[in-house]
């Protein structure tokens, strides 16, 4: 979230700055928790692909702030992993690690005291390259992988989290969750663009597998990691013969109330207020054509 | 009639060669029993795919086709079928239409793909005549040295093509987790390849042959080998390095023989990891890049690696140890496939839309070479480089597929520069250069290339040579030149107003020279212009009192008439022409005057073509008696297709558009296609632009504009010659011997609307997109093949919506409260479009978005006089307007606000003598608002009449709201019936709605049919089919028609498509068929049966 004429369109963007989000996707966590009650009883929170950390910064305010006020006898325990640096958020625990690796899942379980998480979520979205179908791919792949932890850390019962993007392979997902869980919903926050194709899989009741014990091995890919899991995933076979997989569709459910803002709408700002461009809550991360962008500058890429 | 045999064959028609009697069909018919197939090929998917290729008139057609696999039972449709009896009695030729009793009812409701545009990752160059092309599921094999398709055929069943590979005729191709493995044959000959598809568990990045192609190599995305036995298609084994399984992006597998294979694997976020396959050692790790790699490959003789990543550099490596030899720089966005050329250069194709040549020098750096700008939109994918290292193939996000001549020193082939000294040395005669002599003008002609010095020297270039013409000492600094260049004739002119006309033979000898002179103070500009016979020079003083003098002249250099013209005042002539009647001079302030040549009577002058500059060329298109019609440019980037008559003296603009980038010279026709052609400046660029067909056709860096250039064409291609520092350049472009443009594509970028006109025979359409340019186009009904004729750039954000609002009519809605009528007219050759009215935006708000309209014609006296505007804004605001069409103006007639959330549809509809509209948008909700009060119109036998137009009055509060979906409506569709209408609603929430709305003194209205999960994703788009359907498009990539049956929803087919953000459709019925078109990342045509 830079500091730009966004400010003027994006009523979300605005307010998630105003109210000291590091990003306006903070709503999207905060609507989704008034549709599903996530945070009710949850002591152990995992947040994956944390970073900047607004989904940290709600699960601190909703979680471990309102519990300081009012005291109970466990203390909850919020840990946010992400391969990019975080600023530390208050009452959570960062983690700059790699998810699909082990050490990450014994760094999480030695913070809870070797007790299961409650709510695993993810807000976490590769840079799309414009190929839908290899998007698509990659977005499902760091769901697995969220998907691989979350099998080694959640207690039966509990909840996973993580955004989607409702394209052409969604239903593969959806039903392959649903071996895994009680309930496998599609829930779209108003926070979140009408004309977007983001979403979030909100998989409620976590069952494990009684036949299959998940155990993640840097040298195991997300693939053979689920071999045997039996949630109708394609299994490398020797005749190599196609094979449809197993498709559903989850039910849908906007959340949000009908009279929160609409992000698709454009709100005109009362021009009798100053119109002050905010601060950026957190600067942006340098990005990897940063070079490229300096040379456009000084002339030296043309045409 | 009924048929009464009891066998049918089909055969392949005559547009596709009859090779073999392909399947049998028996049907007891009289028993009414379902058809049996008796198949050489026991599949029904080999029917369904052979029936497919049978096309044509009265054929049995692709439809129909579907019928059969889906239903195993179908009537045919057919007339002519024209099949050989081949001596055996049982089998029957079918002259008649026919249909199988009993079975009407599954003919209905199916949906047939007929050709997709889109996204074409995979291009690979097969023999020195063959491309091997993946669009999409389908691959295409082109004779890339005619540009002919020789086939077309789809291999899988969902997935797109994303590779392929070959080794001598076994071809294999991949994409996803999908790979298939055919010989060339079968790709030529047979059909339902999608038979064999294989799958493995895994995205596939890339694939190889092992050097004998035994085996076939598949690298995943987690750095595994996969080997597959390429004749029984099983799998051999997998490989991989311990610890490497990490995410790869990119990759290539380089066979150095039967034993040394090694596998590049670009990561996501550990640079580069080279290891060899058999060994299953790590060789090299490649460290240096930023981000995720894009592409990596090895050189032809393994001496170098190159890759490129999200920091878009391209580096080169030592391939033997590994060194980092050089990083290039040069694109201005991602990177996406690199190819060397040999072991000598590389090609490299970016997001940015341009194809880069890089040349490897001896100290092995990568140095740039040339940039080609060769697709729309956004990203070019496929990239190949033939045996010869000579072409390059690339595919684009936009579906185009082109050809490039790399071959390294084209260009330096192409350009020749000459200094004065170079020019004298070589001729005969002893001609001294004088200090500070330099070019002053020249002038192409059919015998060759004539130039003025600054001293009067004349020169002439011909074969190859220059020879000295000679030497006019009067002409000594301000000469102007002009030419008639197919009579071979030379123009100078002196600013004392003498003029020398030069007659040059076919040989290039000079065979004649007269002079004139103009009695005016003081010569600033002298323009030529040529029609049929006559040469036509104006000659311009600056003297406000001095008159314009015109001469004709004939080719024997003879004048015949001369005439004095006055000018506009404070005007400068910019260019001229000369139509059969009438004299056209384009002036400085963007005005154009227009003359009677008889007279040199001033007829019109027609101020503020543009907002500013200059007009820089008026070329005559089209002479009919009294009636011109003229291309105008204006340096702006403007240009016109301007419609005069004579007699009445009045014009029309027919055609209005603005170029992509840059200031705009003039235009031409080219000789073979007839396409328009811009040329002009960009920065230090001179360009040459098929605007027709959107592509640039060449560049050159001559240092910018003022500078003495012109640019000839001709049947052999184009030649710009310019003057800098003194020195002569030419440049010449000439036509390629290779059809560049292979396969002409669509937007680059998602199609976010699609307006088909109606009514007409010809699949006339409108595309409006994410890139905010508008495409009208046709496509042929039967192949799919598409047309574009121009791409509109007038809009400045993305489309929201394109429609027709009658046969010539068009409107179109964005962000920034852009908002557009447009007229089509079609007396040319090709359609033109101009844009005739625009609406002022009410708020400063430049995120207020249109986004949808609705419009009816307004009558008077049983005549169309104006449309009734209803747009729905992203504010909740709904403003109404009355379109005037002989003013083009708008007049507000009412504005009103639904809540605070963002509109997306609206329609006006008439019930009884009621107008009422109707509105969806994010919150789900439909309302309905009776809006006969707040209209100047009535509305008598389904027609508005215009009454007094009055203030603008304000929409009140809903008359009926109704809660439909979740979330937002993203298109509708209204069946109107006796007590009111029944609405179709899509929503985001992958529901598709039915809701009944009874009209009455109020409004009720009531959902009554609801399908919750009518698609995995969200519906975009609703298209009405003939037999009250409608065809719904989700973002699932599928299309589903629904049948409306009273109360009900039925679905009645559902069909994947390969367009990735379906979004957009539209349909028409023409001669009985009902076409879809469906778009997103692409376009696809249907025909729904």
């Amino acid at each position: 979230m830079g500091k730009s004429s966004k400010d003027k369109r994006d009523l979300y963007y605005r307010k998630a700055k105003e109210e000291g989000w590091r990003a306006r996707s903070a709503f999207k966590l905060l609507q989704l928790n008034d549709q599903f009650q996530l945070f009710k009883g949850v002591n152990r929170v995992v947040d994956l692909c944390a970073a900047p950390g607004s989904w940290s910064q709600v699960l601190s305010r909703e979680i471990f702030e309102k519990r300081q006020e009012t005291p109970t006898d466990v203390e909850p325990k919020i840990v946010a992993v992400d391969l990019q640096p975080m600023s530390p958020i208050n009452g959570v625990t960062t983690l700059q690690a790699d998810i699909t690796h082990p050490m990450t899942l014994t760094k999480i379980l030695e913070i809870f005291g070797g007790e299961p998480a409650d709510f695993v979520c993810s807000d976490g979205a590769p840079d799309v390259t414009g190929l839908h179908d290899l998007d698509e791919y990659i977005q499902a792949q760091l769901i697995l992988a969220a998907l691989q932890l979350t099998t080694c850390l959640l207690r039966p019962g509990g909840t996973f989290v993580a955004k989607i993007f409702r394209g052409r392979d969604i239903d593969l997902m959806y039903s392959q969750l649903g071996f895994l869980f009680e309930k496998v919903i599609c829930a779209k926050p108003r926070s979140s663009r009408g004309t977007s194709l983001e979403a979030f899989i909100v998989c409620l009741g976590y069952k494990p597998s009684a036949t299959w014990k998940p155990t993640l091995d840097p040298d195991v890919s997300t693939e053979d990691f689920f071999k045997g899991a039996n949630i109708g995933r394609y299994e490398l076979r020797e005749d190599l013969e196609y094979q449809e997989e197993k498709r559903t569709v989850a039910p849908f459910i906007a959340c949000g109330d009908l009279s929160s803002y609409d992000s698709d709408a454009t709100y005109t700002i009362d021009s009798t207020e100053k119109r002050v461009s905010l601060d950026p809550v957190q600067s942006p991360t340098s990005p990897p054509y940063k070079k490229a962008m300096e040379l456009k500058r000084a002339g030296e890429i043309k045409r | 009639m009924l048929c009464t045999a009891d066998l049918v064959f089909l055969f392949e028609t005559s547009r596709f060669p009859i090779r073999n009697l392909l399947s049998f069909f028996t049907a007891r018919l009289m028993t009414g029993e379902p058809p049996q197939l008796v198949p050489p090929s026991s599949s029904w998917n080999r029917l369904f795919n052979l029936c497919v290729a049978v096309d044509g008139d009265g054929d049995i057609d692709a439809a129909d086709a579907v019928g059969i696999t889906l239903h195993s039972s179908s009537l045919f449709s057919s007339s002519n079928f024209g099949v050989n009896p081949h001596e055996n009695d049982r089998l029957i030729s079918i002259t008649q239409q026919i249909e199988w009793k009993g079975s009407q009812s599954t003919h209905r409701d199916r949906c047939a793909p007929i050709e997709h545009h889109g996204p074409c990752i995979a291009v690979k160059f097969y023999s020195d005549e063959l491309l091997l092309v993946g669009n999409g599921p389908l691959l295409k094999v082109y004779n890339h040295i005619t540009g002919e398709v020789l086939t077309s055929k789809k291999i899988f069943k969902r997935n797109k093509i994303h590779g392929i590979v070959f080794q001598r005729d076994t071809v294999g191709i991949y994409g996803a987790r999908s790979f298939s493995i055919l010989s060339m044959s079968q790709i030529l000959e047979d059909d339902a390849l999608y038979e064999e598809e294989k799958m493995v568990n895994d995205w596939i990045i890339a694939g190889e042959f092992c050097s004998k192609g035994w085996e076939l190599y598949l690298l995943t995305a987690h750095n595994v080998v996969l080997s597959v036995d390429s004749y029984s298609k099983t799998l051999q084994w997998e490989r991989s390095v311990f610890g490497e399984k990490s995410i790869l992006y990119s990759g290539s597998i380089k066979v150095l023989s039967q034993w040394e294979v090694m596998v590049n694997a670009g990561t996501v976020m550990d640079g580069i990891i080279i290891w060899d396959l058999h060994r299953q050692e790590v060789v090299h790790a490649l460290k240096g890049h930023e981000g995720s790699i894009f592409s990596v490959q090895s050189s032809a003789e393994n001496k170098y690696i190159v890759s490129c990543s999200d920091d878009r550099s391209i580096k080169l490596w030592s391939a033997k140890t590994g060194e980092l030899k050089s990083t290039a720089w040069g694109h201005t966005a991602r990177i996406w496939n690199l190819k060397f050329i040999g072991d000598e250069g590389v090609v490299s194709v970016s997001e940015d839309l341009t194809a880069r040549t890089w040349r490897i020098t001896e100290d092995e750096q990568l140095v740039p070479v040339h940039t080609y700008e060769l697709h729309n939109g956004r990203h070019i994918w496929g990239l190949d480089v033939n045996a010869e290292g000579t072409i390059a193939a690339t595919g684009g996000n936009d579906g185009r597929v082109r050809l490039i001549d790399i071959t390294v020193d084209k260009v330096d082939r192409e350009s020749e520069t000459f200094t004065l000294e170079q020019i004298a040395s070589q001729c005969q005669d002893d001609y001294q250069v004088q200090k500070k002599e330099i070019v002053k003008g020249f002038w192409q002609l059919q015998c060759g290339l004539v130039l003025i010095t600054s001293f009067g020297g004349i020169f002439q270039y011909r074969d190859g040579k220059w020879s000295f013409v000679a030497q006019k000492p009067e002409f000594n600094n301000l000469t102007l030149t002009n030419g008639f260049t197919n009579q071979n004739v030379m123009t100078f002119t002196g600013s004392n107003g003498h003029t020398v006309l030069m007659k040059f033979d076919q040989e290039g000898k000079l065979i004649k020279e007269e002079a004139i002179h103009t009695p005016v103070s003081k010569v600033i500009n002298v323009l030529s212009a040529v029609h049929e016979d006559d040469l036509y020079l104006l000659v311009e003083s600056p003297n406000k009192q001095d008159k314009l003098t015109l001469y004709a002249l004939k080719d024997s250099l003879q004048v015949t008439r001369q005439l004095q013209l006055t000018k506009a005042p404070t005007f400068v002539t910019t260019c001229f022409e000369v139509s059969s009647k009438l004299i056209f001079m384009g002036f400085r302030l963007s005005s154009l005057g227009i003359y009677d040549l008889e007279t040199g009577e001033e007829l019109k002058l027609i101020k503020k073509l543009s907002l500013s500059d200059t007009i820089t060329s008026i070329r005559l298109l089209q002479e009919t008696g009294d009636d011109v019609l003229l291309a105008i440019t204006n340096r702006d980037g403007l240009y016109v297709y301007l419609r005069y008559n004579k007699s009445s003296n009045e014009h029309v603009f027919v055609h209005t558009n603005n170029i992509r980038k840059g200031f705009l010279e003039g235009s031409l026709t080219d000789v073979d296609s007839d396409d328009f052609i811009v040329y002009g400046f960009k920065s230090s660029w001179f360009y040459i632009y098929n605007e027709s067909r959107d592509f640039e056709v060449a560049y050159e860096n001559c240092g910018g504009a003022h500078r003495i250039w012109k640019l000839f064409h001709d049947s052999n291609g184009y030649k710009f010659v310019y003057v800098r520092d003194g020195s002569l350049h030419i440049r010449n472009v000439p036509k390629s011997p290779l059809p560049l443009v292979l396969s002409e594509g669509t937007h680059g970028r998602e199609i976010r609307d699609i307006a088909i006109r109606q009514g007409c025979e010809k699949l006339l359409n409108i595309t409006g997109a994410e890139d905010t340019t508008m495409k009208l186009s046709t496509m042929d009904k039967t192949t799919g093949q598409l047309r574009n004729y121009w791409t509109v750039r007038k809009h400045t954000s993305g489309l929201q919506k394109v429609k027709f609002l009658s046969e010539d009519l068009v409107a179109s809605s964005s962000a920034r409260e852009e908002f557009f009528v447009w007229r089509i007219d079609e007396q040319f050759k090709y359609p033109l479009i101009a844009l005739i009215g625009t609406l002022q935006p009410s708020s400063t708000n430049p995120d207020l978005r249109i986004m949808d309209f609705s419009h009816k014609f307004v009558y008077e006296d049983g005549s169309v006089v104006g449309v009734f505007f209803v747009n729905v804004y992203s504010d909740s605001t709904i403003k109404s307007f009355y379109f005037n069409l002989s003013t083009n103006q708008f007049t507000p007639v009412f504005s009103g606000r639904y809540k605070t959330s963002c509109l997306w549809d609206v329609r006006i509809l008439f019930h009884d003598d009621s107008i009422y509209i109707l509105v969806g948008g994010t919150d789900g909700h439909l309302s309905v608002w009776n809006v006969t009060q707040q209209v100047p119109f009535t509305l008598a036998d389904g027609q508005l009449q215009l009454q007094q137009l009055g203030e603008t009055k304000t929409l009140s509060k809903w008359d009926c709201l109704v809660q439909v979906h979740q979330n937002g409506i993203k298109d509708l569709e209204v069946f109107p019936d006796e007590q009111g209408f029944s609405v179709v609603t899509a929503g985001d929430d992958n529901g598709l709605g039915l809701v009944k709305f009874i009209l009455s003194d109020s409004v009720v209205g009531k959902v009554v049919a609801f399908e919750a999960s009518a698609a995995s994703s969200t519906v975009t788009s609703l298209s009405k089919i003939s037999g009250k359907r409608v065809a719904a498009i989700s973002v699932d990539q599928t299309s589903r028609l629904w049948s409306i049956d009273g109360d009900k929803l039925e679905l009645c087919d559902s069909l994947y498509t390969t367009v990735a953000d379906t979004g957009s459709s539209d349909a028409t019925t023409i001669g009985g068929k009902n076409y879809l078109l469906v778009g997103g990342i692409g376009l696809s045509l249907w025909e729904v049966v």
